[in-house]
């Protein structure tokens, strides 16, 4: 049979975000692809060289528009650990509501886009309708919805007012009870497992040799979730627990998401309801002592870290940062040997890939 | 990527043990994390040593930092708490072996440092730029002498 | 069965879809419900500032400049087309005086409104 070469990208129906792919056909059956990257570089890690501490929060914001408060959240932990700041527990509890709050969206919002790259454009519909409702509690808390904004070095720059609390907690029994339909559509759905189920396969050994993070890598089978094994406050007060699956195929993960769903709303009550009183940030000095730190979290996606260097001053001498959807784009040309031209939308979909972060 | 916490005290004892005349250097960081320097011939020996025998395969990315003095290569590691190997190459140096025969997952992030640094890791399979474009002509961007554009 | 379970649940929703009429709103011709905290444009109280420029400093877009002579004369320009609506500004102000209002923040086709005086001080006595 003739080999054909396939162009997926730059520009592409398919594609949320540029990349390019270059599939090799035999018939229908993909046998061979490579990847390109880096067609959304802004070079955002020489761009923080270049402007203070402060600054960087909103430059760092804006490695990606979905896990954008993780990533403000990562830095300004790390920047506190080289102040040897401690962040009150109420601006530590209430970035974390806005760290579970995005994790919820995320996952609609990618629930939204494997619904299309299927061509069931309902759960599509219901899924970013649902997203509304944390876009609404988002932008009740902070002011945008998107751009949070919401960090500053020593803590957050919002705050709660008792009834804002109760109207939160009521959106989020209403949230609680879509998020768990939507559970059951992915439960009990037979086209959405029939056209997810047994594609993409990626075994515990491939996730362990690819270094591969995140929902990708508990559906295959391992059991890692940062915010449970190494804590930060307020996480080792509060209880959840990390669905896990073995199969590895894009069913797999459709199903950790939601349940991952499930358990940031039941945080996201628990946080509300343990809110504790205080102040919500410390002052924190613009000059930051010389030394390095390594933050970690978790995100959406997966573990991020970044590595911060200063040299005394009040410009950060070396930003590091990596986005957990590059763990997963190692892993794309295997999972897409021997699927099926039809199935290739449905293996991208389910990889959740954050183009923006991976390229920076 | 493991919970598994490796033991600090036998993982230091074990690079003695296979690299005797080094004198080993450790330091804490601030939110728990451990860093180890090494000499840059002896980064790869010491990562088989935490492959094979503690079984720490989760390599996290590799950060590249031009100090100054010379090209810094960290590779920071996680079994159930953080482990960083620090290296220093000289400008004039610029090469060390590839992790990739060991660690498939380390692809990426050597061709990120050897775009953004100018570093050569040797054996990578395929070592393209990876965000630069390809008719990039320039300085590599994070070296310190590179100029704002 | 599952059949029945279906309508049973599709049913209402449909019925209140169909007769809640459309979500969007009609603006500008209706008024537009914005949050309490909308990050909009930036304004001044002028009497507050101090020149100290910390907002300056702070700004993640590079929005604001101040042009300083000496301790009394001075002027701080805000660029909206350059300004990222973040609210950096309002919380680096130790004196409360550089603010962002809750409105929408609307386009235009005047190019001279994208550079603002907000503050231009001069010394009074001599």
């Amino acid at each position: 049979m003739n080999r054909i070469t396939v162009p997926i990208g730059p520009q592409h129906p398919l594609l949320k975000e540029p990349m390019a792919f270059q599939l090799t056909v035999e018939g229908e059956s993909v046998i061979e692809s490579t990847l390109r990257l880096g067609y959304v570089h802004r070079g955002i890690e020489r761009l923080c060289q270049e402007r203070t501490y402060v600054q960087n929060i909103h430059l760092v914001e804006r490695v990606c528009g979905i896990c954008s408060h993780v990533h403000t959240t990562t830095y300004c932990q790390g920047v506190e650990a080289l102040l040897g700041l401690e962040v009150p527990l109420r601006g530590l509890y209430l970035r974390t509501l806005l760290c579970e709050l995005e994790r919820i969206h995320s996952h609609l919002l990618w629930l939204g886009v494997l619904a299309r790259n299927i061509g069931f454009d309902t759960i599509f519909m219901y899924a970013w309708r649902d997203r509304e409702i944390v876009l609404d509690i988002m932008e009740d808390l902070s002011g945008g919805r998107v751009s949070h904004a919401v960090n500053v070095i020593g803590g957050v720059r919002i705050d709660l007012t008792e009834e804002h609390r109760d109207t939160i907690l009521s959106q989020l029994d209403l949230l609680d009870k879509q998020v768990a339909h939507l559970l059951g559509i992915v439960e009990h759905e037979r086209s959405l497992k029939a056209r997810t189920q047994n594609i993409g396969h990626l075994s515990l050994e491939d996730v362990r040799r690819y270094c591969v993070v995140g929902p990708v890598a508990r559906a295959s089978g391992l059991n890692v979730d940062l915010r449970r094994d190494r804590p930060p406050p307020p996480y080792d007060r509060l209880t959840f627990t990390v669905p896990v699956h073995e199969d590895g195929d894009v069913w797999a993960r459709t199903w950790v998401r939601m349940r991952e769903t499930v358990e940031s709303v039941r945080l996201c009550r628990q946080i509300l309801t343990l809110l504790p009183d205080g102040p919500v940030a410390a002052r924190a000095r613009r000059r930051v002592p010389a030394g390095e730190v390594i933050s970690r979290s978790e995100a959406p996606r997966g573990e991020v870290i970044y590595y911060i260097r200063s040299d005394g001053s009040d410009i950060p001498a070396r930003v590091k940062i990596r986005t957990p959807t590059l763990t997963s784009l190692i892993t794309l040309p295997t999972q897409l040997e021997g699927v099926n031209m039809a199935d290739v939308s449905v293996v991208l979909a389910g990889v959740d890939l954050c183009i923006a972060c991976a390229d920076r | 990527m493991s919970n598994v916490k490796f033991n600090l005290e036998a993982l230091l004892a074990a690079w003695q043990r296979a690299f005797p005349k080094l004198k080993l250097t450790m330091e804490t960081l601030p939110l728990d994390e451990v860093v180890v320097a090494f000499p840059p011939e002896y980064l790869v020996p010491a990562v088989c040593v935490l492959t094979e025998q503690f079984n720490v395969r989760h390599l996290s990315t590799i950060t590249g930092d031009d100090t100054g003095e010379g090209i810094a290569l960290l590779y920071h590691f996680w079994s159930g708490s953080g482990l960083t190997l620090r290296t220093r190459l000289p400008y004039d140096a610029l090469h060390i072996p590839s992790l990739t025969g060991i660690i498939p997952g380390a692809v990426f992030y050597e061709r990120e440092a050897a775009e953004m640094l100018g570093v050569i890791f040797e054996g990578h399979p395929a070592p393209q730029p990876l965000l630069m474009p390809d008719d990039w002509e320039g300085e590599h961007p994070l070296r310190a002498s590179a100029e704002d554009r | 069965m599952r059949c029945l379970e279906s309508i049973a649940y599709l049913f209402p929703r449909i019925w209140r879809t169909l007769a809640r009429g459309p979500q969007t709103v009609a603006y500008p011709l209706s008024p537009i419900d914005l949050p309490a905290g909308y990050r909009g444009r930036v304004h001044i109280r002028a009497e507050l500032c101090r020149g100290c420029g910390l907002c300056v400093r702070d700004c993640p877009a590079f929005g604001l400049e101040l042009e300083r002579e000496d301790r009394e004369t001075f002027r701080l320009i805000y660029h909206p087309d350059r300004c990222a609506y973040c609210g950096q500004c309002e919380e680096s102000c130790n004196f409360g005086a550089i603010y962002l209002d809750n409105d929408f923040v609307h386009g235009t086709f005047n190019r001279e409104a994208l550079i603002e005086v907000l503050v231009d001080r001069k010394r009074t006595n001599k």
